[in-house]
């Protein structure tokens, strides 16, 4: 059936202005066990892990990388020694001290191993986590990771689950309800006219069908009233945070506002473009991971102590070729790396089952896959997220061993950010 | 099956080379049928009345559809109206080309002009801005709409992005040399011409692949994207032979202000490739690059490939596999002469079938709310349009990545993106939109009682129906609580055509295309 707006508008006004929201508003998280808000970035374009974080003590990394090759610690434009083996990209530096707080860690070599190195499909693979990806379009009748695991929690709808950008992360996409929104400032409905209440309840009514175009409608109506209630972008940076001047930076601090307002976000996906290096590695790389290293550090300080219940982790397509190409760049390539940042990360550790990049070593000419990306997922899920059916969201490595590079204790659960108490049911 | 009876009756598709099968005189493109109507119900509302075939030809084809181009549809008829746009070279179009050069100098500059321009002002985004707003004159102005559309659809396929490198002013070449020239041409004529882009030769990085260790970014993207599809058979040792086969191509002569596609064959892996399973012998040079394009063009794969982005572009994100097989065998049959294929394509059942299956992406969305409501655009117009476009996340050539933008509803339909194309539609209908204004007498005529206005606006400016629920509950929100038949004053019945407008432009019946 077909909910008519207007009168849930009226039986809100009965409820005060808490209740005047729509009947999609009302957050199933209450009920839920602690969960992280959870911070997706996915990089775009392929980010070459071997370059980002440098393993200067394999031997036949600079045999591979003559030309680009980050330099070793202690030499000008080195690598930050993260032990005595990974570096991290000197344009990573404001990320060295979250590691050395034990707040970051990162997972090398990981990803998912297969012979697909074609950007598009491969983000749909790691959107989807569906290793049965035969077939045109790859996604093509699996929702996305996120998805699932927001269905194993029934759906809560509301702000529970954010996209930013224009289009909505492919690993949100499904059957759950999810939020996709460019900023803050635009999430809302403008008319000059007298009537524009009415106007949306035209619309509410004109949106009517249960199709995709009539369910977004209806959500971006009722959305649009919460938010104006929370205001989440009136809230200041805290601890002198700065983010970057830049579209990934405000999407950052938006996610920070949308949190420490107790709009009820728990799941939060953002791109950055642009990692897709076949050419100048070190001219197009390092302006992008200086961008990358700020947002976080500033997220990291945004929240600050809010930070021990929120898991935000990076990822990317695949990795790049070992050896480097003529044009002073990298091809595609699979094995990859993440950063993880968070109370709950078990940090200041590289987590990696070292392949080794002596030629029998690697797979197709890459860095081999020695931890499946899905099992640090599901490591999540299961630790962070909680819910039921967090560890089936991908099938295809239930019961794989986990890292253990996250905690299941909440480090102080009275810092857990809040949900905001709502109407339970307009029934 | 019989694929001639997919063909509209009689068309001499324009601009086909001569002795092709499809054209040859034994065996003329006719004797088939159109489909008169629209077939099978609404995919969500059986009770929605279907809209004329004529409706979904010209809002597939067109950026919006004005009174005007609706009455010459009406009186040109479903074919009458394809094929002329098809012969887009007849339809005049010289004044727009005459604004276009004038304002927008970047967009006729020659590659050398280009390159000299970008540097004397230090701003390579300047050719950018031109083309950009040129492009979207042309879309809103030009009579040669399928075209445009076409041009669209081609610059996606072939998409280079303006902010990925130093050089992405070459694109203003690339659109008008390999684009316009080839859009309703040959589609080997013009996977060619990208590949000598040099635009194209910066973008992927072809630029600089050489023998030493080719680079395999332009290889990879020609068959993934521009070709075969990315499960059209090709495997990762065909990318690197293909990569080694490019070896060489390059641009020169920048350094002097005279860049030119050119072949190095210094820089040229010479030995013997296979690629495909075909093998391409040792001591090529030029012709090797030449011989991987011509067998890619040839390659079903490619012709399944491209006839499924135009029916995905022009039926729906789910094309029936009947419809590609037939556009794919028309691809196949013509030599990929693009006008042959879409007759294949437009005068199919499918199509026929396919009404409020297609949404708009946005920047036919932001163009035919103007279109449709005949806006008068002066001044900073153009401003407004790329604001909004910026927001909806489709500024034409700024799609980093080469696949060009995506073309599913998944891709552009969210609760973030629909309030802003309401905001859009409100915005114009409530002239608030900066240089853009309605003739709201224009378009309610002589309508003046809340169900005359309803009825009067919704055929203006959908050229449809509505269904009798919504027809009943548009005509009792406009009463405002009077009579229905009451008639208002010129001052009320402004206040709600304003209103009435931003809710058809809103609407359902408005975001499909």
């Amino acid at each position: 059936m077909t909910l008519d707006r207007r009168t849930f508008l009226k039986a809100g006004a009965v409820l005060g202005a808490a209740g005047a929201l729509g009947p999609r508003m009302v957050f199933g998280a209450t009920s839920s066990p602690p969960a992280d808000t959870v911070v997706v970035i996915f990089l775009r374009g392929g980010m070459d892990p071997l370059q980002t974080v440098p393993p200067y003590g394999d031997n036949d990394y600079a045999r591979l990388r003559p030309t680009i090759r980050i330099p070793n610690p202690g030499v000008g434009g080195g690598a930050l020694p993260l032990d005595n083996f990974f570096g991290l990209h000197p344009s990573l530096a404001p990320l060295l001290p979250i590691y050395n707080s034990k707040r970051l860690a990162v997972v090398h070599a990981t990803g998912l191993k297969h012979d697909e190195r074609s950007h598009f499909a491969c983000q749909d693979h790691l959107e989807t986590g569906m290793s049965d990806l035969a077939g045109a379009m790859g996604h093509d009748g699996h929702s996305g990771w996120l998805n699932r695991q927001m269905m194993g929690i029934g759906d809560p709808g509301g702000f529970y689950a954010i996209g930013m950008g224009s289009a909505m992360q492919a690993s949100l996409r499904g059957d759950a309800s999810a939020l996709a929104m460019q900023n803050l400032a635009s999430f809302s409905f403008s008319s000059s006219s007298a009537r524009k209440a009415l106007m949306e309840d035209q619309l509410y009514r004109l949106f009517g069908r249960d199709n995709g175009v009539g369910i977004a409608s209806r959500s971006a109506l009722d959305s649009t009233d919460y938010l104006a209630a929370l205001n989440p972008g009136a809230l200041p940076a805290q601890n002198g945070a700065v983010y970057p001047g830049t579209t990934f930076g405000a999407q950052l601090k938006e996610v920070a506002q949308l949190i420490r307002s107790h709009s009820g976000l728990r799941i939060a996906c953002i791109d950055l473009g642009g990692f897709d290096h076949h050419n100048a590695i070190n001219t197009g790389l390092p302006p992008l991971l200086d961008e990358l290293a700020r947002g976080l550090a500033a997220f990291n300080t945004d929240l600050g102590a809010a930070m021990d219940n929120i898991s935000l982790l990076t990822m990317t397509e695949f990795g790049r070729r070992v050896a480097e190409n003529a044009s002073g760049g990298t091809d595609h390539g699979c094995g990859s790396m993440m950063f993880l940042m968070g109370g709950g990360v078990l940090g200041g550790r590289v987590y990696s089952y070292w392949p080794g990049l002596r030629d029998s070593e690697l797979f197709n000419g890459d860095l081999d896959v020695t931890v499946d990306y899905r099992t640090v997922l599901t490591e999540l899920m299961v630790k962070r997220m909680g819910g039921p059916g967090a560890a089936e969201v991908f099938p295809d490595v239930a019961g794989q061993p986990a890292l253990g590079c996250f905690s299941s204790n909440r480090v102080n659960g009275d810092r857990r950010i809040g949900v905001p108490t709502q109407p339970t049911a307009l029934a | 099956m019989d694929r001639v009876r997919r063909t509209v009756v009689g068309l001499a598709v324009p601009g086909a080379r001569p002795l092709t099968p499809v054209q040859s005189a034994a065996k003329p493109a006719g004797g088939g049928k159109v489909y008169p109507m629209h077939t099978g119900a609404h995919p969500d509302d059986p009770t929605l009345p279907a809209p004329d075939p004529l409706h979904t030809l010209l809002n597939r084809c067109c950026y919006g559809v004005g009174l005007a181009e609706w009455n010459r549809g009406l009186r040109l008829g479903f074919v009458g109206w394809l094929t002329r746009q098809l012969d887009y070279l007849a339809l005049d179009d010289s004044a727009v080309d005459t604004t276009v050069a004038s304002t927008w100098p970047r967009v006729t500059m020659s590659a050398s002009d280009l390159l000299n321009d970008a540097r004397v002002n230090s701003n390579p985004q300047k050719a950018a801005a031109d083309l950009r707003a040129a492009t979207l004159y042309r879309q809103i102005f030009s009579r040669r709409q399928l075209y445009e559309t076409m041009v669209e659809f081609w610059g996606d396929h072939f998409n280079i992005a303006s902010l990925a490198s130093p050089e992405s002013y070459y694109k203003n070449v690339d659109d008008r040399d390999v684009i316009r020239v080839h859009a309703l041409g040959y589609f080997r004529d013009m996977l060619h011409a990208s590949a000598r882009s040099l635009a194209m030769l910066y973008y992927l990085d072809n630029v600089s692949n050489r023998n030493t260790g080719p680079n395999e970014n332009y290889a990879r993207e020609l068959m993934e994207l521009h070709t075969l599809g990315v499960d059209g058979g090709y495997t990762e040792h065909d990318v690197s032979e293909v990569a080694r086969c490019f070896t060489g191509w390059t641009v020169t002569g920048a350094n002097v202000g005279a860049p030119i596609f050119s072949f190095l064959s210094g820089r040229h892996d010479s030995a013997a490739k296979v690629v495909l399973g075909r093998v391409i012998g040792a001591g090529g040079d030029l012709s090797d690059g030449n011989s991987v394009l011509d067998i890619l063009a040839a390659h079903p794969s490619t012709a399944r490939h491209v006839a499924s982005k135009l029916c995905i572009r022009f039926i729906g994100d789910s094309p029936q596999q009947s419809v590609v097989d037939a556009v794919a065998a028309s691809f196949t049959d013509s030599d990929g002469h693009i006008p042959t294929v879409l007759m294949t394509l437009f005068g199919s059942a499918e199509f026929m079938a396919s009404y409020d299956r297609k949404l708009r992406r946005p920047q036919d969305y932001v163009l035919a709310c103007l279109r449709a409501s005949d806006a008068t655009m002066t001044g900073s117009y153009l401003t407004s349009i790329i604001s909004r476009l910026n927001t909806l996340g489709q500024l034409p050539f700024r799609w980093p990545t080469p696949d060009g933008y995506p073309d599913a509803m998944d891709d552009w339909i969210n609760s973030g993106a629909l309030l802003n194309r309401w905001n859009w539609a409100f915005a114009v209908a409530e002239g608030r939109a900066g240089g853009i204004a309605l003739d709201l007498g224009g378009l309610a005529e002589t309508a003046n009682t809340p169900t005359a206005l309803v009825d009067r606006l919704g055929e203006r400016v959908l050229h449809r129906l509505l269904s009798g629920a919504d027809r009943d509950a548009l005509i009792a929100f406009a009463a405002n609580g009077g009579a229905v038949d009451r008639v208002m004053t010129t001052a009320e019945t402004s206040t709600r055509s304003r209103e009435l407008i931003g809710l058809l432009l809103s609407s359902p019946y408005f975001q499909y295309r």
